[in-house]
């Protein structure tokens, strides 16, 4: 299922371009939408919600034109925001039901539905506590709850661990991950921490200073190999034996990689099917001794590095 | 569900909502609603109640002494009962300090508590936002605008002194009430206008009133200065709205220097200090980043 298409999206703020020629269209689940601090994040979400017209291009949220038709789509999708500000004096419960109301449930269902949801993220003993008394965590949740509470078809969530200890960040991941899988709402999550995208997307977005890097399902983009990595010991009555196994892998036609002193040396994708072979003939006639060998798995780290700066 | 005894907890957990939604009218009145109640202070602690209870007691307090007066003494020798309901229209002073005190919380509390942002992504939009907002607030002053003005109608009617006649009644009637909400928008529009810049509530209130006095003073000054004439004082946007309700209820000018002003005059200083003060609150949030 699409949810979002994406056509040469470009955004222009002055001689600032936000977002430049962006292309892409997300499926069902949770997104990760992944880059720096400046990469161009909270502007697409509030092209995609409807509340700035991009300079050039289009873009479909469930079907929906964001600028034609944003009251209306913004009553089918949520938001929580990056800031983690929201009305002190306010008790949880009636912050999550007022805009419960506001997104379109009626006074009766929202009242309910707020308790409930509360409940749901972990917060009902605490839900008649005003949130200006609760722990970063709690606030955390809070947002959480009220993006959810007029069941929504995607909720857009920005930077939702912002400010979270490691425990408390697992929990509101696990919450994200439960809210897509059991609720059936999907999540579109921005993040500038790669290993939380990791650990719970199933598809990515990645913008460096508003380009599309990469997008699309986390476990295809992440599972292609970029080749094989080698990792030697250093063996005491052949001091030159690393050396000696990449000079013989480069006689080969290999190309070889290798940080300075590095015991590990890298051959980049490409390399023939008696690559392994290969390494191990090296190995033995060079007298080193071989302590791993595998196929490289790209992680977002590498594809992002991948960029040209 | 699980039990223990005859006790039971009941976890509903996550449920779909298939019911119809509401559109932007339930949003606009939901936070208008909200506003107001925060407006009052109600929900919450009882220092955010104090002032506005107290400007909503003093208005409704001195009409229903002139009236329990009347009523309970049987006289109206004190002349009580015998002015224009528009003179029970709280004084200007009092009705700016509510402007002042009102318009900050009804929107610059949304700038920093972070609320502006989740409304903007509601069905809401800027201009249904500023509805919500303008709803609340201008239904907010109304209530002490028009209530008093009202109570003080009711009263003098019961007591035979109203207007002669069923038609002239709800002439009266309609005229109070037209007044009480152009002024009341006017004032409104006076405290978002001169209280949007910034996203501080003490500064904002300080804001407003220096926007009364900037030019309350100087009209004043002009006027009995220079020899610009009357007309000069309609840079003086409060008393002119004032001077407009009375203008609408054909009552008698609150101060005697804006009779020799005409209708006409007064009428466009106002709607142009409408037009300016809209226009200010339209420039701010038309630039104001939603998130």
């Amino acid at each position: 299922m699409e949810l979002i298409t994406v056509n040469e999206l470009s955004m222009q703020f002055g001689q600032h371009r936000a977002l430049d020629s962006v292309d892409f269209t997300v499926h069902s689940g949770v997104t990760g939408l992944v880059g720096a601090n400046g990469a161009g994040k909270t502007t697409f979400m509030s092209i995609a919600l409807g509340l700035r017209a991009p300079t050039i291009g289009s873009i479909k949220v469930l079907g929906l034109e964001p600028v034609v038709d944003g009251a209306k789509l913004r009553s089918l999708v949520s938001y929580g925001p990056e800031r983690n500000i929201l009305p002190d004096e306010m008790p949880a419960v009636d912050f999550v039901k007022h805009l419960a109301e506001v997104r379109g449930i009626p006074r009766k269902e929202a009242k309910t539905r707020a308790s409930d949801i509360l409940w749901l993220v972990g917060l009902g003993e605490e839900r008649f506590r005003p949130i200006g008394t609760m722990s970063t965590g709690q606030r955390q949740r809070v947002k959480l709850a009220q993006a959810i509470a007029a069941d929504p078809q995607l909720v857009f969530l920005d930077e939702p661990t912002d400010g979270l200890d490691p425990l408390a960040r697992d929990e509101v991941l696990t919450l994200i991950r439960q809210i897509s899988e059991e609720y059936g709402i999907h999540v579109m999550i921005s993040s500038h921490l790669l290993e939380e995208v990791e650990q719970i997307c199933d598809n990515i977005v990645i913008l460096n200073a508003g380009k599309l890097v990469a997008a699309g399902q986390l476990d295809k983009l992440t599972g292609e190999s970029t080749g094989l990595e080698i990792e030697l010991v250093t063996v005491d009555e052949h001091p030159n034996s690393i050396e000696d196994v990449e000079r013989a892998l480069q006689q080969a036609g290999l190309i070889v990689q290798r940080e300075p002193e590095s015991a590990i040396l890298r051959i980049p994708e490409g390399a023939p099917e008696l690559l392994p072979d290969l390494v191990r003939d090296a190995v033995a006639d060079a007298g080193a001794r071989l302590k791993r060998l595998e196929h490289r798995r790209r992680n977002l780290e590498d594809i992002i590095l991948d960029v040209p700066s | 569900m699980s039990t223990t005894g005859n006790a039971r907890i009941l976890d509903r957990g996550y449920r779909k909502f298939d019911g119809e939604r509401l559109g932007v009218g339930s949003a606009i009145r939901s936070t208008a609603w909200h506003t107001t109640r925060s407006i009052f202070g109600l929900g919450r602690k009882a220092r955010h109640k104090i002032f506005p209870m107290a400007i909503l007691g003093i208005t409704y307090l001195i009409v229903v002494i002139q009236l329990a007066i009347v009523f309970f003494f049987g006289s109206n020798d004190a002349g009580f009962l015998t002015e224009d309901s528009w003179a029970m229209v709280a004084p200007a002073i009092v009705m700016i300090l509510f402007a002042a005190l009102v318009a900050p919380d009804a929107i610059v509390r949304d700038q920093k508590d972070g609320m502006y942002s989740l409304y903007m992504s509601t069905p809401l939009t800027k201009p249904t936002y500023l509805a919500a907002k303008t709803l609340s607030v201008a239904g907010s002053i109304l209530l002490i605008t028009f209530g008093p003005a009202l109570l003080y109608l009711l009263g003098k009617t019961i007591k035979g002194l109203g207007p002669d006649g069923i038609g002239a009644w709800f002439e009266t009637f309609g005229r109070l009430l037209l007044a009480c909400l152009l002024v009341s928008l006017f004032l409104c529009a006076f405290g978002l206008a001169f209280s949007c810049f910034t996203n501080r509530r003490a500064i904002a209130s300080i804001v407003v009133l220096l926007a009364y006095v900037g030019t309350n003073i100087p009209s004043w000054i002009l006027y009995e200065e220079t020899n610009i004439g009357k007309n000069i004082l309609l840079i003086n946007p409060i008393e002119t709205a004032y001077e407009f309700g009375a203008r609408l209820c054909n009552a008698e000018s609150i101060v005697n220097e804006y009779s020799a002003i005409s209708t006409s005059m007064v009428t466009l200083g106002f709607f142009a200090w409408l037009i300016a003060t809209c226009s200010i609150i339209t420039f701010i949030y038309r630039n104001r980043e939603a998130i």
